[in-house]
């Protein structure tokens, strides 16, 4: 093996690549800007991939000063230095105006905070089917399974308003985003609501309606529907994601 | 001589046009961007695919990371000669053998991207392909999590997740089969680069080449105590993950990259013009699979998504391909097996799996 003064390029370049997606890696942690991107349950894994970069980074500096036998081209590195430009140069230039810019204190207490587990629980309130996020998904279930068990009853929900060209008028969609494990997968589900003023409404506006249950024909199948009654207008949770387990 | 020169001038000249066209086109677009409208709507689609790329590529890189950590380790501690030993004596009873590779998956939780690079080191070792793939193809269906996401997903069709489990070990089965059978080659690795090979220190896998060296590296290797052994496994294991990582690292990036392209290009609400029954839908569902390239614990609820539309048998279909093959998986296929492998393979799981599902939807 020979040991020479001049530094081994690939060597190098590779240490550059692991330091710049530790370091990326480490900034979304930091700043909670993970939230947007993750499930808080995969969270741990940045830092089990942070140690484990950090570990292939100290066992190449014991290479630093390799001779390389051959000329080879570096091209295929090149590869790598997408996701330190996405990861560092977007989000600067970029507010997404869909998704939350996360709260910049403690990441800890907030995750823990954040995640709405939502368990399969469905609970009436009287007469009142009273929605909130942690018995949202198996509401939504619920209500789209046996529509006319329920209809005719009172409805209390939150969610944001969302339209979709299929959508008759004065109707909307009361919505929610579902994240099971990443944004790539994230979803919308919610329900059809019916509003005579539905015209003044902004997408993505959040809402807490009250309403009444009812039904809709909808193209292939029947569809619930709630006719609102009263409304009263939110603003944006913290963590608008939904999260199924 | 002169000819050569006329060559060079030639390419001195194509090269010439080349650098005007991307000039022309970088100051088209700069043009194009300077208006506020194109601006707002550029920027959005491309704040949508930055989410789309960064979330990918930040679930699976982990998940790969461990995968690759975990093919490093074996590469280090399980001698070839034991595992071929181990297959050997099961010999008698190959169903056995058949049996551990589609249920190992639920003692081994790993994500379908992981997989890949531990199956590359378990054929490495000497465990025949066919075995192989059936492991690899069989974990995601047998994956704890994947199951329970599956029941979670669908609540009050408790089917979806036993017929999910049931048709995807059958077609790993089969698959396994047809390889055994069929496929004759027997290095279906892609070639390593020698050089790249020997930059590292005392590195053991060197050992694995020639039986000089194995003498050699044995004699070091009794000379060190306890502790500098243990340095010099540890400094190996992570030799070897660097090297893997910057293989096959690229290609998921790449299958990230195209995978938020695509969704950016193909919004959901566009599939939904081909809902149905027939089997169009079918196809348009394991093309979604495909392309979508949804983690396999998660793709169940994407599927449900697509639930109220598409018919049952479309939804099976989304439900039995995610998990074996989709954009990102084969970016990282590629990055371990040789191109006409890769090919066999993705052949065989695609109509295979649609062959499946259509008897199936003819059953039910």
């Amino acid at each position: 093996m020979k040991i020479s003064k001049k530094i081994n390029k690939e060597v190098l370049i590779q240490q550059i690549i692991l330091v710049g997606l530790a370091f990326f890696f480490y900034m979304t942690l930091k700043s909670n800007i993970i939230a947007i991107y993750l499930h808080p349950r995969l969270i741990p894994l940045i830092g089990i991939s942070i140690g484990i970069f950090l570990m292939m980074i100290f066992c190449l500096m014991t290479q630093l000063y390799r001779n390389q036998p051959q000329k080879k081209s570096h091209v295929k590195y090149f590869i790598f230095v997408l996701p330190l430009v996405f990861g560092f140069v977007l989000p600067n230039t970029v507010t997404p105006p869909q998704y939350v810019t996360p709260p910049k204190n403690n990441a800890q207490e907030e995750r823990s905070k954040k995640s709405k587990i939502i368990n399969f629980q469905k609970e009436m309130v009287g007469d009142t089917i009273v929605i909130n996020d942690q018995n949202y998904l198996s509401w939504v279930n619920e209500i789209y399974q046996n529509t006319s068990q329920y209809l005719g009853k009172k409805i209390i929900v939150t969610g944001f308003v969302y339209r979709q060209p299929e959508l008759k008028e004065g109707e909307f969609i009361l919505a929610r985003l579902l994240m099971t494990c990443c944004a790539a997968d994230v979803q919308t589900v919610g329900f059809r609501c019916s509003y005579s003023n539905e015209k003044n409404l902004q997408a993505r506006q959040w809402l807490k309606i009250e309403g009444e249950l009812g039904i809709t024909k909808s193209a292939p199948t029947e569809l619930p529907l709630i006719r609102i009654e009263r409304m009263q207008l939110m603003t944006k949770p913290k963590n608008e994601y939904l999260y199924p387990y | 001589m002169k000819t050569n020169f006329k060559n060079e001038d030639w390419v001195l000249l194509v090269r010439n046009i080349k650098k005007t066209v991307k000039l022309l086109i970088v100051i088209g677009l700069i043009i194009i961007l300077q208006e506020p409208l194109t601006q707002k709507y550029v920027l959005s689609k491309l704040d949508f695919f930055n989410i789309i790329f960064m979330s990918i590529l930040l679930e699976a890189l982990p998940f790969l990371l461990i995968g690759i950590m975990i093919s490093a380790i074996i590469g280090k501690f399980v001698s070839s000669e034991y595992l071929i030993k181990f297959l050997e004596n099961k010999k008698h009873n190959q169903v056995w053998s058949y049996v551990i590779a589609l249920l190992a998956g639920g003692v081994f939780p790993v994500c379908d991207c992981a997989i890949i690079p531990i199956v590359g080191r378990l054929i490495k070792k000497g465990v025949p392909p066919s075995l192989a793939i059936t492991f690899m193809l069989a974990a995601p269906f047998t994956n704890p999590i994947v199951i329970i996401a599956t029941f979670l997903a669908f609540p009050y069709n408790p089917d979806y997740a036993v017929w999910r489990i049931f048709l995807g070990l059958s077609i790993a089965l089969i698959i396994g089969l047809v390889i055994r059978f069929f496929v004759k080659e027997k290095d279906v690795l892609k070639e390593e680069k020698q050089q790249a090979h020997h930059h590292h220190t005392g590195c053991t896998c060197c050992a694995e080449k020639s039986g000089k060296k194995e003498t050699i590296c044995q004699e070091t290797r009794q000379a060190l105590n306890w502790w500098q052994q243990s340095r010099q496994n540890i400094i190996d294991i992570f030799n070897h993950a660097i090297k893997e990582f910057f293989n096959v690292g690229g290609y998921l990036i790449m299958g990230a990259f195209f995978s938020g392209m695509l969704q950016v290009l193909i919004p959901r609400s566009s599939i939904m013009d081909f809902r149905g029954n027939g089997f169009i839908s079918l196809l348009i569902m394991m093309a979604t699979a495909f392309f979508f390239s949804i983690c396999s614990t998660s793709d169940a609820f994407v599927a449900k998504s697509f639930a109220y539309s598409f018919s049952y048998q479309a939804i099976m279909g989304f439900l039995i391909l995610s998990p074996m093959l989709d954009l990102k998986n084969l970016m990282i296929l590629l990055a371990t097996f040789k191109k006409g492998f890769v090919f066999k393979l993705v052949c065989l799981i695609s109509s295979i799996s649609l062959i499946v599902v259509s008897l199936f939807s003819l059953i039910i």
